[in-house]
């Protein structure tokens, strides 16, 4: 990911440029939902939700040509997991914002959708995924009221995984660090979250909410000697999420945003 | 001539729409689309049909023999109402989908033909009933 730094940052800044160009439509930080936030700008910009059932592990497709501006998703993927939906309409965006007049057709499966895909659009649409599904000021407010990484998780309702990739971008961006080291700070609080059995504060002695830009290097040095396994971070196969969620379908949340 | 500009020619030749011939062969459009554009191959049962079809020899539908079919070949009317995927999603499906079998690349060559099908069926409509309302 480090590779391409100069494409991830300016996929970062587009994305910035979105929310504030949207964020009104935010009432209440803490109550961010990211599904209804991306829905509106989709519906704002003038394209059209559409899904299909495709059996193959097609994610979704931008499409722009002389009829109209779609945006497809699998509604197969959908029923299994909202947050695979959400990543995909936020993927399916990035594309409309930074690409579309590079290329006018987008088709995008599982292996585009990947942490570890290798090409630069696909990197910079999940990176702007990523972003306007918890944008910096949300997610700067979450962790300053001291939230686990799961309790973020679950409001946001992206993968634990787009969520761990997120957090490693942040610590990056506001603390300047190296992708090795914001791993480390990432997956040691995504450790104490999961920590907290019988202490519902438990994830407070993560090193990530004593951070500052001048205590960085004491507190990388401390994680190093700790030997923290940070094999989380480069594991594939994530667990598939608990599918005990209601399915809120697109037409719901138009509906709620009276669209 | 690759087997999908064989299979096109033979059509064309016979007059006929892919609709025709899928029925024929006792198949979806998209799925004969598919063979049509090089995105998917066949299953060797169905080339078989395909040569009693139009009477030729196996060689000379792959390809391998290409004088033996006519050059003659009439511009098939229909060809754009029968062809909805764009040309740079079918050379996607061709071109970056190696990892995908030869079954599961036609499955997804047929549903993204019906998906853009129903998509442009959809937009007529709906500008149908824009112009209604005028």
């Amino acid at each position: 990911m480090t590779l391409y730094r100069r494409e991830i940052d300016e996929a970062i800044l587009f994305a910035n440029r979105v929310y504030i160009k949207y964020k009104d439509f935010i009432k209440n930080t803490l109550q961010f939902k990211s599904d209804a936030f991306v829905v509106n700008i989709i519906h704002q910009e003038g394209i059209n939700i559409d899904y299909y059932p495709f059996s193959n592990d097609m994610c979704g497709m931008f499409i722009d040509d002389e009829f109209e501006k779609t945006i497809v998703f699998n509604i197969n993927q959908s029923r299994q997991s909202p947050e695979r939906r959400n990543f995909t309409l936020g993927h399916e965006l990035g594309h409309y914002f930074m690409h579309r007049d590079k290329q006018s057709q987008f088709t995008d499966r599982t292996k585009d959708l990947m942490d570890n895909s290798i090409k630069p659009f696909e990197i910079q649409a999940n990176v702007f995924a990523s972003y306007i599904l918890l944008p910096t000021k949300i997610l700067e407010t979450m962790l300053m009221s001291k939230y686990s990484f799961f309790r973020i998780q679950k409001l946001i309702k992206i993968s634990y995984k787009a969520l761990f990739w997120r957090l490693v971008n942040h610590l990056i961006e506001i603390y300047n660090l190296t992708q090795e080291e914001a791993i480390l700070i990432t997956e040691e609080y995504r450790q104490y979250s999961i920590k907290k059995l019988n202490n519902e504060a438990h994830h407070l002695n993560a090193q990530l909410f004593k951070l500052t830009y001048f205590n960085k290097k004491q507190i990388i040095d401390k994680l190093k000697n700790e030997n923290i396994d940070i094999s989380y971070a480069y594991n594939e196969d994530e667990k598939a999420p608990k599918t005990k969620h209601i399915i809120e379908n697109i037409e719901n949340i138009k509906s709620q945003l009276g669209l | 001539m690759s087997l999908g500009a064989n299979l096109k020619q033979l059509r064309n030749k016979k007059g006929l729409s892919q609709y025709q011939v899928a029925d024929r062969l006792g198949i979806q459009r998209a799925r004969y689309n598919s063979w049509e554009n090089d995105i998917a191959k066949p299953r060797y049962d169905m080339l078989e049909k395909l040569c009693d079809f139009y009477q030729v020899e196996m060689n000379t539908l792959m390809g391998e023999n290409p004088t033996d079919i006519s050059k003659d070949s009439s511009k098939s009317l229909e060809q754009n109402d029968t062809e909805n995927t764009p040309s740079s999603i079918k050379a996607w499906l061709r071109l970056e989908n190696n990892d995908l079998t030869e079954n599961e690349k036609e499955t997804l060559a047929e549903e993204l033909e019906d998906y853009f099908l129903s998509r442009k069926q959809r937009i007529l409509k709906k500008r149908n009933e824009q112009k209604g309302n005028e």
